[in-house]
């Protein structure tokens, strides 16, 4: 049966290379010894999409043990070969920083009240609910069902949305039914921009 | 870098006086600069068809001073293997006595002939190890120009394979480089460099990442160990962020210097091949004696 070169030596289990023995001056079975002095790590390289907008482009996230340890451009990825704008360079910060989880991120609700000099801490329920009541306050407020010319309208131009680039179609699908309903013209998309 | 652990050898004077001595050589003489025309269409479809493009043939070693070649890298490595005088010194005698010749030696390495050298290393008695780290370099002027001369104005980019696609051999190095982290191989037979993916095994061309990945030793920052746990090779690599991808390190010096990289790797059970029989399999291309030899390990 014909064996290759490369399959054999795949299976060996042991290899010695010419310049090792002599450049380290000591046999394969020792190599052992000297490498206990150093201290090795070993890191994972993973290809992923970035989660930002709609181009897509391909990242590289280098991990140890389970945690993110740095993130780069994937030059091997059409879209970008391996530039990044500076949304995606920072993408290793949605994961860590200096300290787990990143402090320089915002990981509670904080209000500041109309004319009020210090941030509340607040929970996601009743920003939510906040949130709801001045969407609606403000839609009615300026709610119009007919322009200057007499043409109906139904909308309100007091209110506008950018995002979401990290939508998908049917999520996107979604939220413009639910901004249009409320009568929202001035729809952005960040993509655009 | 950073200074080696204590208890490896120095091999980063060797290298710097290998990468001298290679200077010399160029400028001393003893190569022909005696240019040939390829055809680049013939030259293409090799590289596209992933088969390296030097055949070597030994008219080409017309005009060429394999002696000369000899006599400085013997120098060379005297100065650096004390103790393997004996075996230096065997293979001087050998060939002054005309039992053997530079220029068969030489012959012999450009047209990869493995169990021609294995014999002269019994026949001879000299050091396998020695004898094949010393014929790299012995043929590595003749392999360099060569390598120049038939790259020149071929678009390299074509070529999507692990190892050199000028004479066949596996990569012993490679780069990062620049803020996209492209990365280069290079092959210290012939001194071409290559892009390859960035995230794959350039020996067995596995592209698992589940397999795939690469060590550090806080001790070398700045390189990486590249390594797949499917055939358990390695490739050690140096990381550059800067701009541009026209920078060139010594690779030579690089490779050779770092050779406590290459006891880390080992030391985590990857292997490594020797450099003169690693490299490219034709079809047809199956030498059972080869085998044989390496089962004893």
């Amino acid at each position: 049966m014909e064996v290759t070169r490369r399959g054999f030596l795949a299976t060996a289990g042991a290899g010695i290379s010419s310049s090792l023995a002599l450049l380290t001056g000591s046999s394969p079975k020792a190599y052992g010894k000297g490498s206990e002095e150093f201290k090795i790590a070993k890191t994972k390289e993973t290809t992923t999409i970035c989660p930002y907008c709609a181009v897509g482009c391909g990242i590289i996230v280098h991990s140890r043990g389970g945690k993110v340890v740095n993130t780069e451009g994937d030059p091997e990825h059409p879209i970008n070969e391996g530039s990044l704008c500076p949304k995606g360079a920072s993408l290793y910060q949605l994961a860590n920083n200096e300290k787990m989880p990143n402090e320089k991120r915002l990981q509670k609700v904080l209000y500041r009240a109309a004319n009020a000099t210090e941030f509340q801490e607040k929970t996601w329920d009743w920003a939510a609910k906040a949130i709801a009541k001045r969407i609606k306050k403000t839609r009615d407020e300026s709610f119009a069902e007919k322009n200057a010319k007499g043409q109906v309208v139904n909308r309100t131009t007091a209110i506008a949305s950018v995002g979401s680039a990290a939508l998908d179609n049917e999520e996107c699908w979604l939220y413009q039914t639910f901004l249009r309903s409320m009568g929202l013209v001035y729809i952005e998309h960040q993509a655009r921009i | 870098m950073s200074e080696p652990a204590e208890r490896q050898p120095d091999s980063s004077r060797f290298a710097q006086n290998l990468v001298e001595t290679l200077e010399n050589i160029s400028t001393c003489g003893a190569i022909s600069h005696r240019k040939t025309e390829y055809c680049s269409k013939e030259l293409t479809k090799k590289l596209e068809s992933g088969e390296p493009i030097f055949v070597f043939e030994s008219k080409e070693l017309d005009g060429w001073s394999a002696q000369e070649v000899f006599d400085r890298l013997l120098s060379c490595f005297n100065e650096h293997f004390p103790e393997n005088a004996e075996s230096l010194a065997n293979l001087e005698a050998v060939c002054q006595n005309g039992s053997l010749s530079a220029a068969k030696l030489l012959g012999i390495t450009l047209g990869n002939c493995w169990s021609e050298l294995r014999n002269i290393s019994y026949k001879f008695s000299l050091d396998l190890d020695l004898l094949q780290l010393f014929t790299i370099y012995l043929a590595r002027p003749f392999r360099q120009q060569m390598a120049e001369q038939l790259t020149s104005g071929l678009d390299l980019s074509l070529w999507e394979q692990g190892y050199c696609p000028v004479c066949g051999h596996s990569p012993v190095f490679g780069s990062i480089l620049g803020k996209e982290g492209r990365r280069w191989l290079w092959c210290c037979c012939c001194n071409t460099r290559w892009r390859f993916d960035r995230i794959g095994c350039p020996f067995c061309q596995n592209r698992s990442q589940q397999e795939l990945g690469y060590l550090t030793a806080e001790e070398y920052p700045g390189y990486r160990i590249y390594v797949c746990d499917s055939c358990r090779r390695y490739l050690k690599e140096i990381i550059s962020g800067s701009e541009a991808d026209e920078i060139k390190f010594d690779y030579d010096q690089e490779y050779l210097a770092s050779a406590s990289l290459d006891a880390a790797a080992l030391g985590q059970g990857y292997i490594s091949e020797p450099i003169w029989i690693n490299r490219y399999d034709p079809p047809d291309d199956v030498e059972p004696e080869v085998y044989s030899e390496f089962k004893e390990i």
